[in-house]
C-alpha cells in the first residue's frame, strides 16, 4: 500500500462526492448486517423441523353435516380405504397438525401433589396406533399403542385414554432425572386422570410456531367425535404424495354426507403459516439486493465520474511511468480508503439501529461477528465496483497527456 | 542514445488516415541539446511521443540506449518511460490535488524507491529548481514558470538519461521561458540528453543543434547558428 499517503491526501481534496459515497456505504452496513439478521432468524424458524416426513405428508380436514352418519365407523371406514390407496406409507386420524396453528393444548402434572403453576404444558395429538407412523415418530423407548387402548370421546362416551406416548422434550420436562417411560403423570391437579407413559419418540413440533415449549408434545389413544369435523394425516411413498393427495380426496368426495374442506401438502401448510416471515425474509432480501446493488453503482458512478474528470493527470501518470497496474491499483486503493471510513460509521451505525430495533420490536441482538462478515463483504463489493473503472482508466493512453490540452 | 530508422506514424479514424510521420530517421548522441522545430500540425508532438515511448510507430525501427524499443509490451515500456526518460510538457500537467513535494514524488513511487531516497531526491530536486521552501505548496498556488519549473524536477527525480521537452515554454511569457531555458541548459550541461520541440526561434538556436519536421516528412536537419557541432566531451567542456 505504498500510495496511501498521496491518494488519502488527494481524497481529502474531493470531500463531496467521496463523504456521499462513505455515507452510503455506511447505511449499507448499518441495514444490511440488520436484515441479514433478521432473515437468519427468521428462516431458522421456517427451517426448525416439525418432527413430519415434511415432503411426504399430507393433511385432510372434512365436515360430516349428516348426523345420523356413525362417525366412529366412518372413521374405520375413511382409514381402511386410504390406507389401501397405492403409494401411501402410513395414515391416522388426528385432530391437530404441527405448526398449523390450531390445536390443544393441555397441563400434566408429574406427582399429584404438584400444584397448577407448576405442571407442565404441552401440545396433545389424539391418533390411533398409526400415529407414530404417519407423523414419521421414532419410538426411542418403551412401546406403541394397541388398539385395545383406543377410546372415542363424544357427548355419550366420554372416555379418558389411560396411556400417552411423549416426546423427548416433554419426557424431559416431566422427570428431569429421566426414566419417563411406565411413570404415571396425571391431566389435572390432586391426583384426577391418571395416564401411564408407555412410550418416548424422539421429536415433533406442537400447533403454534411461536410457542416457548414447541417440543413438548404426545399422541394419545383417542378419537373425538365432537361436530362433524374428521382430519387425517397421511404419509406417502417418496415422490407419491401427489398422486395419494388425489386419490384420497377422490375417495373422501365420494361420500355425500360431507364436505372435504381441506386437502393440503404439508409443505403447503408449513408455508402457509410462516407466510409473513416469509414475506419479511423475502422483503428483506430484496432490500439487501437492492441496497447493495445501489451502493455498488454509485461506487461504479463515482469512479467512472473521477476517471472521467482526471483522464489528463492519469495520462500524465502513464507517461511517468505508471503501469495499466499501478492505476487500477491507484483506483483500488482509493475505493478501499473511501470504504474504509463508511464502514467505520456504519458500524456504529449498525450497532445503533440493532439498539433500536431490538428495543421497539424484540429482533434480539444483532451477534458480534455479523459486522465482520458485513465488512468483509462491502470492502470486496467495493473492490468489485471499482474494477470496471479503474480498468478504464488504465486503458488511457500515456500520449493523453501531450495531447489534450 | 537516440537512433530512428524509417520511423512512420499513421493515425486511423473511421474517416482519415493521417500520416503524422513518414520514413523518419534521426539519431540524437549521448549529451546533445536538439531542438526540434516545424509548424503546427507537422509531427513534432507524434515524434516525441514515439521517442518517449508514449505511443508506438506504426512501422520502423527505434532504438533507445542501444536497446530496440519498438516491439516492446506494455509494462516495459512503462519501465523505460519511468527510469530512462523525463517527459516536460507545454501544459506543465501537474497534479492538482497533490503539494509540490507529492507531485515531484509520483514518478519515484512508481520507480519503488525507499522512502528516505525519495524524500531526499523530491527535496534535491526543488532545491535545485529554487521551490524547495514550497514543498506544501498546490500547484495552483504558483505562477506558470514555477509550475514548470516543478514539472522539470518532477521529470529529472528519477536521474533519467533523457529528457524529452514539447513546448516547455509555449505556456510561459518571455522571461519566465528564458528562466526555464537556462535551467535545461544547466541540467544538459550536467549530461543529460534533451531534446526539445520549440516554437520559439530564438531558443532553438541556443540547441546544439536544430531538427525540422516538414509535414511529417523526411527530418530535415539543419546546423543550428550556434557553431558548435561537435562531440560531446569537447562540447561538455565549453559550456562549463
Ligand atoms: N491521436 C490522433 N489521431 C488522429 N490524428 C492525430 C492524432 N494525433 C495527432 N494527429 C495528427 O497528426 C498530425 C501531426 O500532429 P502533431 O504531431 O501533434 O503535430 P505538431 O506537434 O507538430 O503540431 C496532425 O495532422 C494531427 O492532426
Ligand atoms: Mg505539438
Amino acid at each position: 500500500m505504498k500510495d496511501i499517503g498521496p491518494i488519502f491526501r488527494s481524497l481529502l481534496r474531493n470531500k463531496l462526492g467521496v463523504i456521499l459515497i462513505a455515507l452510503q456505504i455506511a447505511l449499507t452496513l448499518a441495514i444490511v448486517t440488520n436484515a441479514a439478521f433478521i432473515i437468519s432468524e427468521r428462516s431458522a424458524d421456517i427451517a426448525r423441523p416439525s418432527g413430519l416426513d415434511e415432503s411426504n405428508t399430507a393433511m385432510f380436514i372434512t365436515n360430516l353435516f349428516d348426523s345420523n352418519v356413525d362417525q366412529r365407523q366412518l372413521y374405520r371406514d375413511d382409514l381402511e380405504a386410504i390406507r389401501a390407496i397405492p403409494g401411501v406409507l402410513a395414515a391416522a386420524p388426528t385432530q391437530s397438525m404441527p405448526i398449523s396453528g390450531s390445536g390443544w393444548g393441555e397441563d400434566l402434572y408429574s406427582n399429584p401433589e404438584m400444584q397448577s403453576n407448576e405442571s407442565v404444558n404441552f401440545g396433545k395429538f389424539m391418533v390411533d396406533e398409526h400415529g407414530l407412523e404417519a407423523f414419521d415418530l421414532e419410538l426411542v423407548a418403551g412401546r406403541n399403542f394397541t388398539p385395545d387402548e383406543m377410546v372415542t370421546r363424544s357427548f355419550e362416551a366420554m372416555e379418558l385414554p389411560k396411556v400417552l406416548i411423549v416426546s423427548q422434550a416433554l419426557a424431559d420436562s416431566l422427570f428431569p432425572d429421566g426414566d419417563a417411560v411406565n411413570k404415571t403423570v396425571w391431566d389435572e391437579p390432586n391426583g384426577e386422570q391418571p395416564m401411564q407413559i408407555i412410550g418416548i419418540y424422539d421429536h415433533m413440533q406442537n400447533a403454534w410456531p411461536t410457542s416457548e415449549n414447541v417440543n413438548r408434545t404426545a399422541l394419545t389413544p383417542e378419537i373425538s367425535l365432537f361436530g362433524g369435523q374428521m382430519m387425517y394425516v397421511v404419509r406417502a411413498e417418496p415422490g407419491q404424495l401427489d398422486q395419494v393427495m388425489q386419490a384420497a380426496e377422490a375417495y373422501l368426495s365420494k361420500n355425500r354426507s360431507r364436505i372435504v374442506e381441506i386437502v393440503r401438502s404439508y409443505p403447503e401448510q408449513k408455508s402457509r403459516t410462516y407466510s409473513r416471515d416469509i414475506a419479511m425474509v423475502k422483503l428483506l432480501s430484496g432490500v439487501i439486493v437492492i441496497l447493495t446493488g445501489v451502493t455498488g453503482l454509485g461506487i461504479i458512478g463515482l469512479a467512472w465520474f473521477s476517471v472521467t474528470q482526471r483522464r489528463k493527470q492519469i495520462g500524465t501518470r502513464r507517461a511517468l511511468g505508471a503501469t495499466r497496474g499501478d492505476i487500477v491499483r491507484y483506483f483500488m486503493v482509493e475505493n478501499w480508503l473511501i470504504t474504509s471510513a463508511g464502514l467505520a460509521v456504519g458500524l456504529v451505525g449498525a450497532v445503533g439501529l440493532n439498539w433500536f430495533l431490538d428495543t421497539q420490536y424484540e429482533v434480539g441482538r444483532v451477534p458480534l461477528w455479523y459486522l465482520p462478515v458485513g465488512m468483509a463483504a462491502l470492502w470486496l463489493l467495493g473492490q468489485l465496483a471499482v474494477l470496471l473503472p479503474a480498468r478504464r482508466a488504465a486503458n488511457i493512453p500515456p500520449a493523453l497527456a501531450t495531447r489534450s490540452v | 542514445m537516440l537512433k530512428m530508422s524509417n520511423i512512420s506514424k499513421i493515425y486511423r479514424t473511421e474517416l482519415v488516415e493521417t500520416h503524422a510521420l513518414r520514413e523518419l530517421d534521426l539519431h540524437v548522441e549521448e549529451g546533445e541539446f536538439v531542438a526540434v522545430t516545424g509548424p503546427s500540425g507537422s509531427g513534432k508532438t507524434t515524434f516525441l511521443n514515439i521517442a518517449g515511448l508514449l505511443e508506438s510507430s506504426t512501422s520502423g525501427l527505434y532504438e533507445l540506449d542501444g536497446v530496440d524499443v519498438s516491439q516492446l509490451n506494455d509494462r516495459k515500456r512503462s519501465r523505460i518511460r519511468n527510469e530512462k526518460v523525463g517527459f516536460i510538457f507545454q501544459s506543465f500537467n501537474l497534479i492538482p490535488d497533490l503539494n509540490l513535494a507529492d507531485n515531484v514524488d509520483v514518478p519515484l513511487r512508481y520507480r519503488g524507491w525507499s522512502g528516505a531516497e525519495r524524500r531526499k531526491a523530491v527535496g534535491d530536486m526543488l532545491d535545485l529548481v529554487g521551490l524547495g521552501s514550497r514543498q506544501n505548496y498546490l500547484p495552483s498556488q504558483l505562477s506558470g514558470g514555477q509550475q514548470q519549473r516543478v514539472a522539470i524536477a518532477r521529470a529529472l527525480a528519477g536521474k533519467p538519461r533523457f529528457l524529452l521537452a514539447d513546448e516547455p515554454t509555449g505556456n510561459l511569457d518571455s522571461e519566465m521561458a528564458g528562466a526555464v531555458m537556462k535551467l535545461l541548459e544547466d541540467i544538459n550541461a550536467e549530461g543529460t540528453t534533451i531534446v526539445m520541440v520549440t516554437h520559439d526561434p530564438d531558443l532553438a538556436n541556443r540547441a546544439d543543434r536544430n531538427i525540422h519536421i516538414l509535414d511529417g516528412r523526411a527530418s530535415d536537419v539543419i546546423p543550428a547558428i550556434s557553431p558548435n557541432v561537435t562531440p560531446l566531451p569537447e562540447r561538455g567542456v565549453a559550456r562549463v
